[in-house]
């Protein structure tokens, strides 16, 4: 995303703020606005930015009056409208940004019906990488896509790539996307706020549910979804599998082996429902892309050796693709 | 005076029309509220329609909640013939309306209604009973007025 691009996220970002707030946003240099990751309001408490590790107090306490007009802003006075997303303890906004909520919760049955009463906020300043994939899928699926799971420590860029790589695919193929939490595509009012493509998009829905509805009425040849968490949706995942159709998921990981620590997906590696592995590293600011490929185990060939180096997950050997052709991205 | 009893009968009608759409929207599609003020000033004739037109231009213009917009307004509604009471029933559209998850908002407006229809009845009634005085007395004082003239 260049510096033009990030400059309107924090003006869109910044223009739902109440205007005391909105004025302190823009108090901000502006070389360093592109860094800006989320605006933070608690009541009684300065207002503030945080990007890049760095907090900086903009304003003097917010107050209820404004945390309330920036919630009249983001359901555009309609709390009804919302109610799923705000149960859930967040709101998308137009341009794909995401009002986290904080407040008293209300329960019927041990499952929260309501939040009320809210105490703070985080807007978090949506920004996408058009392009991030283009190269990546180019080197992956020379012969077609392949179920590919993309890994990473929270906050690693999964999402950002799993979105793009669903732009890029839907292209050719025909790409239906599982958007649970709304983060992929980020649906406002039934329009995605993010470009993902040609991509057929149902937001909020369990996983499980919404691949049977995908399966049953959009002839998806893949289906992308954000981190499944359960057995009920991994097991939905593998019964899935069955159609011939593919998948592109991520899940929450530091490396390539704690993957088999998570139940759910030592259940799909051991199921073989993955070809391919993105492993995402960060490190000094900069991001780097491991590619594993699941492949045979050579007789004169063992892991960890020579110039291909691969991981062994639930009996199936995963090449790692040679170093010159991992990239280093934003 | 028959005008204005009139006049009360159709801005009743008008804003009770409006209200049952607005109830209807929130509950059956969750609509948002800017998206269901063109529908209502579209469907509604009359008060509701040039009222909530209103709001929707102080929504649009000045960038106002619905409630702070609604509040605002609440002046004009003194210009459609409505008891103070009716007008403090509608005024409170504005509290209820895009506050509430929609279940609420449906008990409400659901109260709100029930008050409205049984002043739009009253108001009937009176339109009714003493329009036919107040046209009588009208006649009658133009025969009085044309004698006086020749």
């Amino acid at each position: 995303m260049n510096q033009q691009e990030c400059s309107k996220q924090f003006m869109t970002a910044a223009g739902l703020l109440p205007e005391r707030l909105w004025r302190a946003a823009f108090t901000v240099p502006p070389d360093e606005r592109e860094k800006i990751e989320e605006f933070r309001l608690r009541i009684g408490r300065p207002f503030c930015a945080v990007g890049a590790g760095k907090r900086y107090t903009l304003a003097d306490a917010v107050t209820r009056g404004e945390l309330d007009e920036l919630l009249q802003r983001a359901t555009r006075s309609s709390i009804h409208t919302y109610m799923e997303q705000i149960r859930q303890g967040f709101i998308t906004v137009p341009s794909g940004h995401r009002l986290g909520l904080c407040g008293e919760t209300a329960e019927q049955n041990g499952e929260i019906t309501n939040l009320r009463s809210f105490s703070s906020c985080n807007l978090r300043i949506a920004r996408q990488m058009i392009g991030l994939a283009d190269a990546l899928c180019a080197q992956i699926y020379q012969n077609g896509f392949e179920s590919t799971l993309i890994l990473a420590p929270p906050g690693g860029g999964k999402t950002t790539l799993l979105r793009d790589m669903a732009r890029v695919l839907s292209q050719s193929l025909n790409v239906a996307l599982a958007d649970e939490r709304m983060e992929i595509a980020a649906c406002r009012d039934g329009e995605p706020q993010f470009d993902v493509g040609q991509c057929d998009v149902m937001s909020g829905g369990s996983k499980s549910e919404v691949m049977t509805m995908l399966l049953r009425s959009m002839s998806p040849q893949v289906i992308a979804l954000d981190e499944i968490t359960g057995e009920r949706d991994a097991e939905a995942l593998i019964s899935a599998s069955y159609t011939g159709c593919r998948f592109l998921t991520t899940v929450h990981a530091g490396c390539v082996q704690e993957l088999m620590l998570r139940p759910a997906y030592r259940q799909l590696i051991e199921q073989g429902i993955f070809q391919h592995i993105i492993e995402i590293r960060l490190r000094d600011g900069r991001r780097s892309y491991h590619m594993y490929t699941e492949g045979e185990m050579q007789c004169d060939q063992a892991v960890g050796s020579g110039a291909h180096r691969g991981v062994v997950l639930g009996g199936r050997v995963f090449h790692e693709q040679p170093a010159e052709r991992s990239r280093c991205g934003a | 005076m028959n005008n204005r009893l009139k006049g009360r009968v159709a801005a009743l009608k008008s804003f009770l029309g409006a209200i049952q759409l607005l109830q209807a929207e929130i509950v059956f599609r969750r609509s948002a509220l800017p998206d269901i003020l063109p529908m209502i000033i579209r469907e509604c004739s009359g008060a509701a329609s040039a009222f909530f037109r209103q709001v929707q231009q102080c929504m649009l213009r000045d960038g106002e909640s619905f409630l702070s917009a609604f509040e605002l307004l609440v002046p004009e509604l003194r210009h459609f013939d409505l008891k103070w009471s009716e007008i403090e029933w509608i005024a409170s559209v504005g509290h209820i309306a895009g506050r509430y998850d929609a279940a609420t908002q449906a008990d409400r407006l659901s109260g709100l209604i029930a008050q409205l229809e049984q002043a739009l009845q009253q108001a009937q009634e009176e339109y009714g009973q003493k329009g036919k005085l107040y046209r009588a007395l009208g006649v009658t004082a133009g025969v009085m007025i044309a004698l006086v003239a020749i």
